[in-house]
């Protein structure tokens, strides 16, 4: 199978000589991946769009000088993140696990609910879940975003959030206890 | 020797399963080996919560891709660029412009060399998603997958593109004949002008009016071009002969069907091919391999056949509905199961129910 165009390496080279095919078709199969990926941080589809827009505009304007080391789709997702960090304050944004793993033990102390039949029980899992997925660090979210919606390696989410590849690991391991426990133990 | 019998089986153990975050992790990229997706599925059978877990995974990360906003968002990043005019515009066209009273056969060397290219520079005329190139007056209408498209074209006539389609023409329409070329699947609703013949080029198929609706289906899959028609009249014909030979002539509720070899059948079956412009996917005695390719561009998605239900054909009707209850509909006609890959979200697979 032949590479797709945000996974191809010649992508780079073609668009520095200003081949417009091939900029419009990794624009077209980058601007949505890119664009929920801006709207993580900026809570904003409307800035995400026109965040993932100035990044194309600009690419296509310094196309000659455009330099790209690895793949063309980390460097796009590390633009995006790039931009949205300067775009809002760090700290808050990139929030990560805080030291209280107190709470965790906390809220397992709490009784399980009586057990209910099977349908409710899923739909209450669900609703559980669903706000658990909401309550997680948004590092933690963010990692999970890139591995699962985009399907990118440890190496290249390390490389787009600028941690470690072990970091990576830590994040989706403890994401995802964090899940499981905030729907008590089997 | 059944060695492996010695050992206990996960499923038959009764104390709980450990939980393996990173397991689980390469389940739902598609990474797990086959044993450890046997390992995760016993893990979700096992508690209901496990279950719940990695639905709740699946549906929150499982993007809904909207080809019409990147459509539009390409057209307004493209439309900026041209604005900035900084010596870097979305223009890489050659400056010749072909002469007029060249031979309507074939196109300029250079616009079938430069079509890809030539998508990309045209910009948007009015609300439609007609393009227009400037210089050279190229028009470029398209539906991406999982699309309909709409356009009044410069005389008055209405085309509407079927999903995956595309069509050109040149210049303003205003004298000598109107000549569309399509690539897929179009209706057209074409205002009869006895002075200028509309005609409409697909593949190796010639289609010209004589005051009609028609539809031209035109897919490489299918190796032939078919014309419906709904009102009125028109000709069909080989592009090789239609300078020598009149075309077949169709009328009302006639399908014609231009063959590789430049044969027309002429059926009275046209209503099947028309039903897709009411919204509605009809599919009459249809090779599972014609079906698939056109059920997977209406909705945008890739649906694929195991090899065991290729020789099946295909005849439903098909009302505006959700591609998930179509499937189900699908898979209990051809007695398969319907296979979602956790990592292809858009790419589907139907496998026959082993007995």
């Amino acid at each position: 199978m032949l590479p797709t165009i945000e996974h191809s390496p010649e992508t780079v080279a073609r668009i520095r000589e200003g081949d417009v095919a091939a900029f419009e078709s990794l624009y077209r199969a980058m601007h949505q991946p890119l664009r929920t990926f801006a709207t993580r941080y900026l809570g904003d589809t409307g800035r995400a769009e026109e965040l993932v827009q100035d990044l194309f505009f600009d690419i296509w304007k310094s196309r000659a000088e455009w330099q790209v080391a690895g793949s063309v789709r980390s460097y796009l997702f590390s633009a995006v993140r790039n931009r949205a960090l300067n775009m809002c304050r760090r700290e808050t944004v990139e929030r990560d696990w805080a030291d209280d793993e107190a709470g965790d033990s906390v809220r397992a102390l709490h009784p399980a609910p009586p057990r209910p039949d099977t349908e409710l029980e899923r739909a209450e899992l669900s609703a559980q879940l669903t706000r658990a997925l909401a309550s997680l660090p948004e590092r933690c979210a963010l990692v999970m975003h890139l591995r699962w919606q985009d399907t990118m390696s440890y190496a290249d989410i390390a490389q787009v959030l600028g941690i470690s590849v072990k970091g990576v690991e830590v994040q989706l391991a403890r994401g995802l206890r964090y899940l499981r426990n905030r729907i008590g133990a089997p | 020797m059944r060695v492996s019998w010695d050992r206990p089986r996960p499923d038959l153990m009764s104390k709980p399963i450990a939980f393996d975050p990173l397991l689980l992790d390469r389940f739902l990229t598609g990474e797990a080996t086959d044993a450890e997706r046997t390992q995760v599925e016993v893990w979700i059978a096992a508690d209901i919560r496990n279950a719940a877990i990695l639905e709740t995974l699946r549906s929150t990360f499982t993007a809904q891709r909207h080809a019409s906003e990147t459509a539009t968002s390409w057209q307004q990043l493209a439309a900026r660029i041209d604005r900035a005019g900084d010596g870097a515009p979305l223009r890489v066209m050659p400056r010749s412009t072909p002469r007029r009273g060249q031979s309507s056969v074939s196109h300029p060397r250079w616009f079938r060399q430069g079509w890809r290219a030539a998508a990309a520079l045209l910009i948007l005329v009015g609300g439609t998603r007609a393009w227009q190139l400037q210089r050279d007056r190229l028009h470029v209408v398209q539906a991406p997958r999982g699309e309909r498209a709409s356009v009044v074209l410069p005389d008055g006539s209405k085309l509407m593109l079927a999903a995956g389609s595309s069509a050109h023409w040149r210049g303003s329409f205003t004298h000598g004949p109107r000549e569309i070329t399509l690539d897929g699947e179009g209706y057209f609703d074409v205002i009869h002008d006895t002075a200028r013949q509309f005609r409409v080029r697909a593949r190796h198929a010639v289609v010209e009016d004589v005051g009609t609706r028609f539809v031209v289906r035109a897919w490489p899959e299918l190796g032939r071009v078919e014309v419906a028609l709904e009102q009125g009249a028109a000709t069909l014909a080989d592009s090789a002969r239609s300078r020598t030979a009149h075309g077949t002539l169709l009328r009302a509720g006639q399908l014609g069907r231009l063959d590789g070899s430049g044969h027309v059948e002429v059926t009275d079956r046209a209503s099947a091919v028309l039903a897709w412009t009411h919204g509605n996917l009809v599919f009459d005695d249809t090779p599972l391999s014609e079906a698939l390719p056109a059920l997977s561009r209406w909705y945008g998605v890739e649906l694929h056949a195991d090899a065991a239900l290729q020789s099946h054909h295909l005849t439903a009707q098909f009302a505006p509905q959700p591609l998930p209850r179509l499937l189900d509909a699908l898979a209990v006609a051809l007695n398969a199961r319907v296979v979602r890959d956790p990592a292809l979200p858009n790419s589907i697979s139907l496998v026959p129910v082993r007995q």
